[in-house]
């Protein structure tokens, strides 16, 4: 597993990693993660709380929180090379600015797009439409 | 006219307020609290554990 062999490359003393399990089914969570491998802790409750607070849309999403607490780095993907660049940096104390920019999530256009955004995108069709119509 | 135009504006003001989907806290920001129970039975508090070590958080959902 990616993650397992990443915070290998870290001491336990410093970093500390854990998985959030936005289903919030332990039985299941514990299957899953047992299928691919996977011992990192892993919260697997609160779930709609966690989700509001960090207005999480799309999964899975990287959070890098620098010791105080305060986020170092944050990006909509598990990129293994990204995320070890923003742990160095955040060990290190390197301001968030020099850590890579966050890459777009992969998939649909429409994981792009907040809900807003896709109303506002039906709001210009109808615009159009409407255009059109009156010819 | 005035109905398609206040339509555009509104898409404009809409989309502008959106933001991106993926929206997480901005690098700065003190992160938001994340208490849970593992899958171990134990309780975690990231206040607690950042106090004196960086913290990964891998945020995923099986389906």
């Amino acid at each position: 597993m990616q993650l397992q062999q990443l915070m290998g490359e870290f001491s336990d003393a410093e970093v500390a990693a854990v998985t959030v399990d936005l289903v919030n089914r332990q039985a299941e969570s514990r299957r899953v993660l047992e299928s691919l491998k996977v011992t990192l802790p892993t919260v697997w409750d609160n779930a709609q709380a966690i989700i509001r607070a960090y207005s999480l849309r799309v999964t899975p999403s990287t959070v890098v929180v620098r010791k105080g607490g305060i986020v170092h780095f944050a990006v909509p993907a598990y990129e293994q090379a990204v995320i070890r660049q923003a742990i160095r940096g955040a060990l290190e104390g390197t301001p968030a600015a020099d850590t890579p920019p966050a890459q777009p999530p992969s998939g649909s256009a429409w994981r792009w797009l907040g809900p807003a955004a896709g109303v506002a995108l039906f709001a210009l069709l109808g615009a159009v439409l409407y255009l059109i119509r009156k010819g | 006219m005035r109905r398609v135009l206040a339509s555009f504006c509104i898409a404009i003001v809409l989309a502008a307020l959106a933001g991106p989907a993926w929206a997480v806290p901005s690098a700065g920001q003190p992160a938001p609290p994340l208490k849970g129970t593992l899958v171990t039975g134990e309780q975690f508090d990231l206040a607690t554990v950042a106090k004196d070590k960086v913290v990964v958080l891998f945020f995923w959902q099986h389906t």
